[in-house]
C-alpha cells in the first residue's frame, strides 16, 4: 500500500455519501453502507486491538513504494486545498468501544452457546 | 452462517488500542474518518489490528473474531438506539 492510492482509493470506498438518500433514481445502484471496517496486520503479537484514534500527522515512514508522504510540503503548497485542512489532529471512532470490547469479549470465549447465537442472529438480520 | 465454536482458541488477547501507529494504518484510517467528518456523516467505521503470523490457527481465530466484532458493533448500535439491552458480559 502507497499513501498516494490510499488518499485516492478511500472516496470511491464509501462511494456518494452526500447523495445516499436524496437520489431516488439512483438508490438501487449503490447500497447504503452501514458501517465500515478495516483491518490491517500490526506486528506478530498475538493481540487483536480495535483502534479509537487516528493521527493527521507524524507520517515519517516511507511507504512499499519507498516515498515519504511529505504532507509538511503538500500543506505549504496546498493551503487551504490540502485535503486534510481543517481537520483536527487526531480523529476518534464515533462507535462506543468501550461497550464494544465488552460484547466482543463475550463473544469469543470457548464453549459458547448456539442457542444465544441464533437468537442475537434473529436481532442483526 | 455457520460459526466453528470449537476452532476458536481461548483465551485470546482483545483490547482497545489508542495507538494505531502512524504508518499506513494509521492513515488510511483518518482518511477514512477525514471523508466521513468533511461530508457532514458519523464516523461509523472502526479499524481493527490483527497479528501477522498467518498459520491457519491464527486464520480461523482471526475469521471467527471478525465476525463477532461485526455483531458487537451492530450490538452496540442498536443498544444506542434503545433497541437492545445492555452487554451481559458472560
Amino acid at each position: 500500500m502507497n499513501y498516494q492510492t490510499v488518499r485516492g482509493l478511500v472516496p470511491k470506498l464509501w462511494g456518494d455519501l452526500d447523495n445516499e438518500n436524496e437520489n431516488p433514481a439512483g438508490r438501487d445502484e449503490k447500497p447504503k453502507i452501514d458501517f465500515a471496517v478495516h483491518i490491517g496486520m500490526a506486528g506478530p503479537k498475538l493481540v487483536y486491538s480495535i483502534e479509537r484514534r487516528a493521527h493527521r500527522d507524524g507520517y515519517a515512514m516511507k511507504d512499499v513504494d519507498g516515498e515519504f508522504l511529505r504532507d509538511q510540503d503538500r500543506k505549504l503548497r496546498e493551503g487551504q486545498k490540502w485535503v486534510w485542512h481543517g481537520e483536527p489532529p487526531e480523529l476518534l471512532t464515533d462507535f462506543d468501544l468501550d461497550d464494544v470490547l465488552v460484547r466482543w469479549k463475550g463473544h469469543s470465549p470457548v464453549g459458547f452457546s448456539l442457542h444465544s447465537f441464533s437468537q442475537s442472529l434473529l436481532v442483526w438480520f | 452462517m455457520v460459526l466453528d465454536a470449537d476452532r476458536i482458541q481461548d483465551n485470546l488477547d482483545l483490547r482497545i488500542s489508542e495507538d494505531a501507529g502512524r504508518y499506513l494504518c494509521d492513515f488510511i484510517y483518518f482518511s477514512s474518518m477525514a471523508h466521513l467528518r468533511k461530508a457532514g456523516k458519523k464516523r461509523n467505521v472502526v479499524f481493527l489490528h490483527v497479528p501477522s503470523d498467518c498459520a491457519e490457527q491464527n486464520i480461523a481465530n482471526g475469521k471467527e473474531l471478525v465476525i463477532q466484532l461485526v455483531r458487537s458493533l451492530v450490538e452496540s448500535e442498536l443498544a444506542r438506539r434503545g433497541k437492545l439491552g445492555k452487554p451481559t458480559g458472560n
